[in-house]
């Protein structure tokens, strides 16, 4: 194997399996430490060498898909970018992310931020619908620049592991969902800013948030959600005030 | 769309411990961040009182004297250090949250956190040319 030093590092995993288990448990694995490898690398040895019944997800090894998001030594990480040779020669603990409900060993249920999606309407709705003979709907640099850093979220939930006020309210809408619906409603060719407005200006919503910002630390794909809830809470105190003193005046 | 039943699956729920703002250094950050709250209102209910005394030459004296003990110099100091740890993590998030977009580009962060800085100086001046003078 090229890289391998004959070294070994020792990888403690959360075990779960729910028809045995009534606690979780860890259990402790030594994998070849090789400097290219990654977390996954080392978690995909384990699932083909050592033990198949260790179950996680993942999917493109690239940082794309968003699926091998997990706690490694209690900090949220895609495990395909978190390098064995940045612990070596520490016990890197792995666990399922933080503040989910846990199926089975490193797999988390995420229903409740697709629902939260869905609740946010985290989609393009366009202002006005276009046959395609009307041809695409433009949008100018400058336009794009508006929500670009937005639209980078890869649904990794690494921000909702790292939010200690999702842990402690579970109905908050939460980091990655609010940063989408704004990135739509940022967005010059969408025209549902309104109804997704009344959704994350709820008192579920912006206004849970008190500013922890680890949710912008963790994210791998820089999108800021926190700041993109710090923008939203802005917005809608603005509108609040606009609708008490100029009542008459349309948003 | 047809709706499919969810298989029932037993799930395990971590539980959310009390001491959960230990578990990383930023989360005792922000702790501290929503203590300085405690002190600044603190400092604001002795400037009320103070202000209440004034006519009252007796009294105000010796709130004046009490203020220039060892130990009110050091609760002032305590205070100020938590003013300032509030206000400059505070200036220091002001532009996540206004962002001026010039075209493609966003005005720099160091102009909007910059921006407040010079507010808060000039502030500092007016209040200290008011108070002296």
């Amino acid at each position: 194997m090229a890289g391998n030093t004959g070294e070994t590092t020792t990888l403690e995993v959360f075990r779960y399996h729910p028809e045995q288990d009534s606690e979780p448990r860890y259990q402790t694995y030594q994998v070849p430490y090789q400097k290219e490898w990654v977390v996954l690398d080392a978690l995909n040895y384990i699932k083909n060498e050592i033990d198949g019944s260790l179950t996680f997800r993942w999917s493109c090894r690239m940082g794309v898909c968003g699926s091998c998001g997990m706690m490694v030594n209690g900090t949220p990480r895609l495990t395909c970018a978190a390098f064995l040779k940045d612990f070596h020669p520490q016990t890197i603990r792995v666990e399922p992310l933080a503040h989910f409900p846990v199926i089975r060993d490193l797999v988390i249920n995420f229903d409740d931020f697709i629902n939260k999606l869905t609740e946010a309407k985290a989609w393009l709705i366009p202002k006005e619908e276009k046959s395609i003979e009307q041809g695409e709907y433009l949008q100018t640099p400058a336009q794009l620049a508006a929500f670009k850093q937005y639209s980078m979220c890869i649904n990794c939930m690494l921000c909702y592991a790292a939010c200690p006020v999702y842990a402690l309210e579970p109905a908050f809408t939460g980091p990655a969902a609010i940063a989408l619906a704004q990135r739509y409603n940022m967005d010059s060719r969408d025209g549902a800013r309104e109804e997704r407005m009344n959704y994350i200006s709820s008192d579920e919503g912006v206004w849970e948030c008190t500013l922890v910002g680890e949710c912008s630390v963790v994210c791998p794909k820089h999108v800021d959600p926190a700041g993109a809830i710090q923008r939203a809470k802005l917005e809608t105190a603005q509108e609040w005030w606009q609708s008490m003193l100029m009542p008459w005046a349309r948003k | 769309m047809p709706s499919y039943p969810k298989p029932q699956v037993k799930q395990y729920h971590p539980p959310v411990k009390a001491t959960w703002w230990l578990a990383r250094p930023a989360y005792i950050k922000f702790m501290v961040r929503e203590l300085t709250s405690l002190f600044i209102a603190g400092y604001a209910a002795f400037l009320v009182v103070l202000m209440a005394k004034a006519d009252d030459v007796a009294a105000f004296q010796s709130i004046m004297d009490a203020l220039k003990t060892p130990v009110s110099i050091l609760l002032h100091l305590i205070v100020l250090g938590f003013a300032l740890f509030h206000s400059i993590t505070f200036f220091n998030l002001t532009p996540r949250v206004l962002v001026v977009q010039r075209g493609e580009d966003r005005l720099a962060d160091a102009a909007i956190a910059g921006a407040h800085y010079a507010m808060w100086l000039v502030a500092t001046l007016v209040i200290l040319f008011v108070a002296t003078r």
